[in-house]
This record gives C-alpha cells, sequence and structure tokens, in this order.
C-alpha cells in the first residue's frame, strides 16, 4: 500500500494515454500511466495492419512505447478516483495510490458487443464474425471458416451496432468502413481468387487517402459493393450462411449465399470508468461518449484539471486519437504551468520558478 | 388438373449467386467499369435516359443483375453521344463499356470498335 | 437456440414471459374450430384430465373477429367491443386468466389491451359501448397466454407422462421436426411471445422436451403467407400461395418429418396447399410423394400422450398422417379412420394424382 504523487496520472496505454504521455514528459512533468490490461498499447494488441497505408499495428505500437519513458502500471484495476485539495487520487484494488493535479482519462471504446443484433446470427451461426475476429486471425496469418477451410465467398456488413435505434446507438462510428475496405483487401492478397461482397448504407471515408483505398478496393482488387442493409443470415445444411437485403439501387429484394459473414462492430463508449469519476453527468454527452462534441473542445475546460482524450471521447482513428491526445497534453501542460509554476522576471528573461512540494 | 384460379407467381428476388457472364465478358474489355459507385452523374447528364429511364448507371446495374432482357432493351436508346464519359468521377470508359455490352448481345457486327 | 460459446441458450432468457398456472377461461378458434374441431377438444381434454387445470368452457363466447378486422371488413371499434364482451363473459365467469386457441386472436387482443393501455379514453368509450349494447362490464384479464404458451409451460411435465417420443421407431433418431411460429404471435410484440421475435422457442421447446430434433431453415422466421385480405380473393390468392411455396422449397433439403404450427391459419394452409402445390407444380414434398404431415401443438402433444390419432381429429388433415404415425410407432386402426360416431362408415375423399392419401 504506497502513495505515489505525479504531475499528471494517465488511466490508458493507449494510443492516446501513451502520447499524451510522451509529449508530457518530454515538458519536463512526471507522469505516470494506468493501463487495466496485462499488456500496454490498448487496441493496437488486437489489430494487425491499420489504414489506411496498411502500417503494422504492432511496429507502431513499439514506437509509441519506446516515445515515453513514464512508468505504466498494468494491470491495474481501480477502485476509486477521488478529489482532493490538489488535484485527484486514484486508488487501485490493492489500495495504492496515485496522485496528481492533473487527470487524463484515455479509456478509448469498447467494440459493440455483435450477440445484441441477434438477427445476424453472431454466436449462433459458426460462420458468423465480427471485423475483431477476423483482424485476429489475420495476425495468426489463418482464415478459414468453421470448418476449416479456405472460404469462396466471403461478405462484410457495414454499420452494425452504428447508426441503429434498435441498440440504442444512432450515431456514426466512422471508421468501420475504411476498416471493411482494409480487411477486405487484405483478404484478397491473402486468398487471390476469394470472391468480397460488402453491404453498406452509405460509405464514409472521410479521412485521408480513404476514397483512394475505396477505389483500390474495386478497381484493383474486384471487390464487389452492394448498397442495401443486412436484415437477417441463415444457415444452410452445408453451414454456409444466406443473407437477406435489398439491392436497393435495382430496388428489389435479393440474396446471397456465403462461406462467411464479417460484421464490421461500431465504436461503442467504455462505461467502466463512468461509476468511477465524481460528478461526471454534466461532461458526458447524449451518445455516451465524454464532451459535447464541440469546437476546440470548449466545454471541456480545465479549471478542474480533469482531461480527456482519445477514442473515449467519441469514435476515432488511431491518427486522430494522436493528434487529440497531442492537443489535450499541450493543455494539460498550460494547465499544470499554471497550477505549479510561479512567473517572475529578472533583467534578461522571463523565469518560471517551481513551487515546492 | 382442376382450375384453381390462381397460380403460383414468380420470385422477384435477384439471387447474386448467379454470376453474370456478360458483366464477365464486359469488365475484361472495359476494366474501368470496375469503378463505377452509382453516383448517377452519367443518368443525370443522359441524353437519352428521358426517354429511357437508364442512364449508364443502370446499364451497369442491369448487368450485373443478369436483367438481360431489360438491359438490351435500353441499350437501343444510346445515341453515343459521349456525355456520359465526360462527366464520369472515376474516369469510367461508359462509351466503349456501352459498346461492348452492345456487342454482348449482338447488336453489332464485330468489326465495329 | 444455443450458442457456440459456452452451449446455453441466452438469448432468449431475457424473453420469458409469465404464464399463469391455473383457472382459465378458454376462447376458441374460428378456423381451428372448423377445419380441425378435432385439436380443440382434445386441448380441453389434455388441460383438464393430464394436467388437472381448471378451464372454463363458454359456449356464450363469439368470435374475436381477428379474421374480419385484418380483411378490413370489420372496424377497429367493432373488434374492440366484441373482445371486450368476450372479457366481460370471462370477468362473469369469475375467471381472470385467457386462454386462447388462435395465435391471430392472441394478437388481436393484445393490440386491444395495448391500445386500451396507452389510450385510456378509447377503454372507456369501449366500456360505454358494450354496456349500450349488451348491458355488459368487464375486467381486463389478467394474463393472456396462448395454448401453446401452456403446453410449453407443462411440457417437462407431460414429457414424463407421454407414450410416443417425437423419435423414430425403426432407427431411434430424433424426428426433424420444422416448427412454425405464426407472425401474430411474437412479430408485433415480441414481449409477448416466449422467446422474443427473432428465436420464438415455444414450440422448438415443446419439440425438444417430446425427444425431437428442431430444424433451423432460410426461410424459418418467414410468413407462412395466410395473409387474410390476400387470400380472401382469388384475384390475390397465387400471391399468398406463391409465398407458401417458397417456405416449402427451403424446407425440402432438411427432409423434415414434421411440420409443428401454433396457428390455425398457418396449419390450415400447410396442410392444404401440399396439395394445390402438387396439382399446379407437380411437386410434393416429404418423403415418397407422401407430403410433410402439419400438427398443431396440441395435436402434436395428444398423438405423443397416445390419445388415438382420429379422436384427435387427424383425419381432417388433408397431407397424409399416417407415414408419421408409423415412423413414431403409433397405435392405430387404419380402418377406423372414416368412422363415425355411431360407427357407420362415411364417404370417403378423393385421392388426388400425385400427392399420396391414405
Amino acid at each position: 500500500m504506497k502513495k505515489i504523487c505525479y504531475d499528471c496520472v494517465i488511466v490508458g496505454a493507449g494510443p492516446a494515454g501513451l502520447k499524451a504521455a510522451s509529449i508530457l514528459d518530454k515538458q519536463g512533468y512526471t507522469v505516470c500511466i494506468l493501463e487495466k490490461e496485462k499488456i500496454p498499447g490498448g487496441k493496437l494488441n488486437i489489430w494487425h495492419e491499420l489504414f489506411p497505408h496498411h502500417e503494422s499495428a504492432q511496429a507502431i505500437r513499439e514506437q509509441m512505447l519506446a516515445g515515453t519513458a513514464a512508468p505504466i502500471h498494468s494491470p491495474v484495476t481501480i477502485k476509486s478516483i477521488s478529489r482532493t485539495a490538489d488535484g485527484y487520487c486514484v486508488k487501485d484494488r490493492n489500495e495504492d495510490e496515485y496522485c496528481a493535479p492533473a487527470l487524463l482519462i484515455a479509456t478509448g471504446f469498447k467494440p459493440f458487443d455483435a450477440c445484441r443484433k441477434e438477427e445476424y446470427g453472431y454466436g449462433i451461426y459458426e460462420n458468423v464474425i465480427t471485423s475483431v475476429d477476423l483482424e485476429q486471425m489475420f495476425r495468426q496469418h489463418r482464415v478459414v471458416n468453421a470448418s476449416g477451410e479456405v472460404p469462396g465467398k466471403i461478405a462484410f456488413i457495414h454499420c452494425v451496432g452504428s447508426r441503429d435505434i434498435k441498440v440504442g446507438s444512432e450515431f456514426c462510428s466512422a471508421n468501420c468502413c475504411i476498416t471493411g475496405i482494409k480487411q477486405a483487401i487484405e483478404l484478397k492478397k491473402m486468398i487471390p481468387h476469394v470472391n468480397i461482397c460488402c453491404f453498406y448504407m452509405d460509405l464514409r471515408l472521410g479521412g485521408r487517402f480513404f476514397e483512394d483505398c475505396y477505389k483500390t478496393s474495386q478497381v484493383k482488387y474486384k471487390v464487389q459493393y452492394i448498397r442495401g442493409r443486412l436484415s437477417e443470415t441463415n444457415e444452410n445444411t452445408d453451414q454456409s450462411v444466406i443473407l437477406r437485403y435489398e439491392d436497393t439501387l435495382a430496388g428489389r429484394p435479393a440474396k446471397i449465399t456465403v462461406d462467411m459473414v464479417v460484421l464490421l462492430v461500431g465504436m461503442h463508449p467504455d462505461p467502466s470508468i463512468l461509476h468511477l469519476l465524481p460528478e461526471i453527468d454534466e461532461r458526458v454527452g447524449s451518445d455516451g461518449f465524454f464532451g459535447k462534441g464541440k469546437i476546440d473542445q470548449a466545454d471541456q475546460s480545465s479549471d478542474d484539471g480533469l482531461f480527456f482524450a482519445g477514442a473515449c471521447t467519441g469514435p476515432k482513428s488511431i491518427i486522430q486519437s494522436t493528434d487529440e491526445a497531442s492537443a489535450v497534453a499541450c493543455r494539460i501542460s498550460l494547465y499544470l504551468k499554471e497550477k505549479l509554476y510561479t512567473e517572475t522576471e529578472d533583467q534578461h528573461a522571463r523565469l518560471w520558478i517551481r513551487h515546492s512540494g | 388438373m382442376p382450375d384453381f384460379g390462381f397460380g403460383i407467381q414468380d420470385d422477384l428476388m435477384i439471387d447474386h449467386d448467379r454470376l453474370s457472364p456478360a458483366y464477365e465478358a464486359v469488365l475484361e474489355e472495359v476494366p474501368s467499369i470496375a469503378g463505377c459507385m452509382s453516383c448517377g452523374s452519367c443518368s443525370a447528364t443522359c441524353v437519352s435516359s428521358f426517354q429511357s429511364g437508364a442512364g449508364f448507371r443502370k446499364l451497369i446495374m442491369l448487368l450485373k443483375n443478369g436483367s438481360y432482357e431489360q438491359l438490351q432493351q435500353a441499350l437501343d436508346y444510346c445515341q453515343f453521344c459521349g456525355k456520359c464519359l465526360l462527366v464520369c468521377p472515376r474516369g469510367i470508359n461508359t462509351r466503349r463499356a456501352i459498346l461492348e455490352m452492345r456487342k454482348q448481345f449482338k447488336k453489332q457486327g464485330d468489326d465495329m470498335v | 437456440m444455443t450458442t457456440k460459446a459456452n452451449n446455453t441458450p441466452f438469448l432468449w432468457r431475457e424473453y420469458q414471459k409469465e404464464i399463469a398456472d391455473d383457472h382459465y377461461y378458454y376462447v376458441r378458434s374460428c378456423v381451428r374450430q372448423n377445419f380441425f374441431p378435432g385439436a380443440e377438444q382434445i386441448l380441453i381434454t389434455l388441460l383438464k384430465k393430464d394436467l388437472g387445470i381448471d378451464l372454463c368452457v363458454d359456449s356464450e363466447h363469439t368470435t374475436c373477429t381477428g379474421i374480419g378486422y385484418h380483411v378490413d371488413l370489420v372496424k377497429l371499434e367493432t373488434a374492440m367491443t366484441v373482445n371486450a364482451r368476450q372479457f366481460a363473459l370471462m370477468t362473469e365467469a369469475g375467471y381472470s386468466n385467457f386462454l386462447v386457441s388462435c395465435v391471430t386472436s392472441f394478437g388481436l387482443y393484445n393490440e386491444v389491451l395495448e391500445i386500451w393501455d396507452k389510450h385510456p379514453e378509447i377503454e372507456e368509450q369501449v366500456r360505454e359501448y358494450l354496456f349500450k349494447a349488451t348491458g355488459r362490464t368487464f375486467n381486463k384479464p389478467k394474463n393472456l397466454v396462448h395454448a401453446s404458451d401452456i403446453i410449453y409451460k407443462y411440457r417437462d411435465l407431460l414429457a414424463d407422462k407421454i407414450r410416443y417420443k417425437l423419435v423414430s421407431k425403426e432407427t431411434g433418431e430424433p424426428l426433424r421436426v420444422i416448427d412454425h411460429i405464426g407472425c401474430h404471435y411474437a412479430k408485433i410484440f415480441p414481449e409477448k411471445g416466449v422467446g422474443g421475435a427473432e428465436y420464438p422457442s415455444v414450440l422448438s421447446g415443446t419439440v425438444k422436451a417430446f425427444g425431437g430434433g428442431s430444424i433451423d431453415y432460410p426461410e424459418r422466421r418467414m410468413c407462412c403467407g395466410f395473409g387474410f385480405r390476400q387470400y380472401f380473393l382469388k384475384s390475390s390468392r397465387g400471391y399468398s400461395l406463391s409465398t407458401g411455396y417458397k417456405k416449402f422449397k427451403a424446407m425440402e433439403p432438411y427432409k423434415p418429418d414434421l411440420i409443428v404450427a401454433n396457428c390455425p391459419g398457418c396449419n390450415y394452409f400447410f396442410d392444404r396447399w401440399q396439395y394445390v402445390i402438387s396439382e399446379l407444380k407437380g411437386e410434393t414434398f416429404g418423403e415418397e410423394g407422401n407430403g410433410i404431415p402439419v400438427l398443431s401443438a396440441e395435436e402434436l402433444a395428444a398423438l405423443c400422450l397416445g390419445y388415438d390419432p382420429w379422436e384427435i381429429g387427424l383425419q381432417m388433415h388433408q397431407t397424409a398422417i399416417e407415414p408419421l404415425l408409423i415412423k413414431m410407432g403409433v397405435q392405430y386402426d387404419p380402418n377406423a379412420k372414416y368412422k363415425g360416431f355411431s360407427g357407420e362408415q362415411l364417404k370417403k375423399p378423393k385421392i388426388p394424382e400425385l400427392l399420396k392419401a391414405y
């Protein structure tokens, strides 16, 4: 049972947490990161290649870990977070305390639990998997269906758990479309003769080079795109999956039989940190993520030393998470400067002297 | 057989398991048609779509879905003005594609390019 | 349905609905009473004798007008008032649990109760209508269930008593049973059906308890095509038939031995349409052109318990039931099939060209 004081405590060792740590400790602040999993890196531990340039998640993870010297405590299960006169105190299950004037929440997101979309058959039919499961197969360099065979025809279903009032999440997760395209290209590279069909409502490809990925997938890799939302899956006698949808551009209902269905699950808020934070309700948006989505995060004013960065403030790609983390790190830096330093002047320059204690 | 007064109707469901050989053949000759994103700019600018109801977007869709009869009817309307080619944002050689489609359905002699 | 993860049914655990134990007021179904009269009679016997349930069988009650309502012949106000009268009869007989034989009725009663719940002023108005027309008042039933729900609830109890399990006598393999749930059972109000809307287990649970095996086939959750308004007029009957035909085609590769349906309309459809399809398309389903026999939940339970098939009313089924009886090893007298109550031989139906009949 120990108590250690830092300038900033970061909850979450994902891309956002690591980026913020690297900026803050280069500026001379003392930082520590608390991570709930056994190893740091967040979702970088489960991705194989990252969009849009197919960069290796493993390599990025190592790069980010190397970028910060801050101590990472993992696994840590937080028991309570309390506000003190000087800032925040995070207590873990072993009664160890981590205290700091600034607290950064970078807990990230939770992939949508596809079992909740029961009509899609996840957890019921063996050949229905999610994009997260597929990424796991990529990491093991082995993509096979439930019978152990290489699939000949694969369907990608967009908007699973996003833009859907029936699961209580009407927001768009903004990154699943590009994930689907990226995974389709990876599959085509791995299994050249495979047929891939993507079922979408809209293709949301707002990031840089995303449209190029889309065009490449169509022209070079012959991935098919059919506009129409999947209504239900059913299984044939040989465990292949039959899909029911409308080809909305043709204006007629349609069906297709595939060997494997990949559900592109959305990015959902991770509620496990919510009940631990003091007086948090006004800072949570109607979609369950932190913040209100305003320009320059004006609503996340830093008078109280509580900051949020990364996917926990809304669905984001890794590029966006690290960018936001850099911005928030600067905001933390300014906050700490004000709180911990006194400004003074001598004949040559302006100086900032740190308070003691 | 007794006269029931009603019968079993055909299914309107498109079977996407069925391949479209004509699409594959046209794709061979004009690989850029794979880039069609069904934006509809071609149909909007098409001179004959006012009468036929079918611009190039629809032709590609009918070709992919194997609705060959409807496609053949629509193909007769094309005046080969080339406006769809000018406007396509994906750079598809639409005019060539239509010529190839017509060839597939023997609407033209093989010597036309 | 079980999950691959841990082999336990998890999805529909939350959808379990409340089914009262005893003291029911029973209302019959128009279609079932007319086309499969034995089914309702045997349910009454089954509930009273085998399960010891107090069941009120009242001849005063009428149709719920569901069929009239859905073909746009009966207005909603009329339907609500007639349903109110049914509840009034239930109240006067001293009961508060309502047992419905037909799935369409079930859907209509639930719809009406829901309307009254959301719009109390409409309920007030209906009370007024009923009082003016008949002088009756009513209480809303505390528990409204369908006949197949009761059988589902007591399936384990019945399973201990059954004489014939749903297994093939010859091979010992569980029979391949297709379960078909009427649309109005769980699709309108998913919480009113056992298992919810996507995977209702009211029939598959019973089948499993009796030793049979459920088949999951692509068209499982689709409507049989009965449709009411569509079926009523000959000009659109082809559309109804085509929908049913699609279901049969989807079932075929799974080689089912039996179809169980809880809605009398679906029962009627599946039973009668096989002959029409055999004449129109020259196709039969099931083994050797016998067709796939269709049973309702009551008939299934009674058959397994060992009641005489002709007492259950299975001679009224158009699609041959004998192959199933032989498969299950049920004792029956083929000569007694067309005998009346007094023992005289009644007229036999004509044998069709393609579909086998006995």
